[in-house]
């Protein structure tokens, strides 16, 4: 059960990471934007991307933005905290005696433990494209 | 469709052999019992299953919708000092037939560890999916 907590905290963490690297996209956009403002070149599309993307990470369900990619980031992100608790539920449930059987609790840890791994392939991208903008000399 | 779908499909698979199990282990336990809650001799059952469509795209998974009893008539024994004989000292035994009970078993373990690797492949597959990503 401890185990299965340990990876709703983990769940959390990759949510704040997603937040993080959606505010430091706003703010990379907003830089981006600034400075490329001041020349002769039009502000690039990516930019303004990005810019509006920025604070979907915190709220999920806002609906002002559409369907960005970080819409899409914490719909699966809630859907993985969905997994992960019905995971804990079901092992909670079979430690106390409940009727659940084991291949049960065992396909619901898995569910979870896929969902979460893909969760963590997203985020290692997510990182890896951010460190990458990171890297940009201006 | 989706991998958990797979799974999905998988699991009601396990859940129903597992089923099966509880009828042949029921059926094998109860092959000397004379008296039952439902009033009379046990009557040995099998299971029904049905098919359940699971998935958007019509795959089915499997649910046992209940049992039907199996087996002939019961076995009618002379014991006149068992507390369930009748008037002419009959004590009416379960007709279970322990070879096909046994059987059975054995298809619903193998089942059941058809469905538990069907279960592996379709995990398996997710983390091949994801190392795609790496």
């Amino acid at each position: 059960m401890s185990g299965v907590s340990a990876i709703g905290g983990i769940s959390s963490i990759l949510r704040s990471t997603v937040d993080a690297v959606g505010g430091a996209g706003a703010a990379g956009g907003a830089t981006a934007s600034a400075t490329v403002g001041g020349g002769t070149i039009a502000p690039a599309t990516p930019a303004g991307g990005i810019g509006s993307i920025g604070g979907v990470g915190s709220s999920p369900d806002a609906s002002s933005s559409g369907n960005s990619f970080l819409d899409a980031i914490g719909n699966a992100l809630g859907e993985l905290n969905t997994q992960v608790n019905g995971a804990d539920t079901a092992m909670a449930s079979f430690a106390a005696g409940g009727s659940a059987d084991i291949h049960t609790v065992m396909l619901d840890l898995q569910q979870a433990s896929i969902g979460l791994k893909t969760g963590i392939a997203v985020r290692d991208k997510l990182l890896e494209a951010y460190q990458e903008l990171m890297r940009i000399q201006v | 469709m989706s991998v958990f779908d797979t799974i999905r499909i998988a699991a009601s698979g396990l859940t129903a052999e597992r089923f099966r199990m509880d009828v042949a282990a029921s059926n094998l336990a109860n092959s000397r019992s004379t008296r039952s809650s439902a009033g009379g001799v046990y009557q040995p059952t099998a299971p029904v299953f049905e098919a359940l469509p699971m998935s958007p795209d019509g795959a089915q998974g499997v649910a046992a919708v209940g049992v039907t009893p199996i087996g002939g008539d019961p076995i009618k024994v002379y014991d006149p000092t068992h507390p369930d004989a009748d008037a002419k000292g009959f004590v009416t035994y379960p007709d279970v037939d322990a070879a096909a009970q046994m059987t059975d078993l054995m298809g619903a373990s193998r089942s059941y560890s058809m469905n538990a690797t069907v279960t592996q492949a379709a995990k398996q597959s997710a983390l091949d999916a994801i190392e795609l990503g790496r």
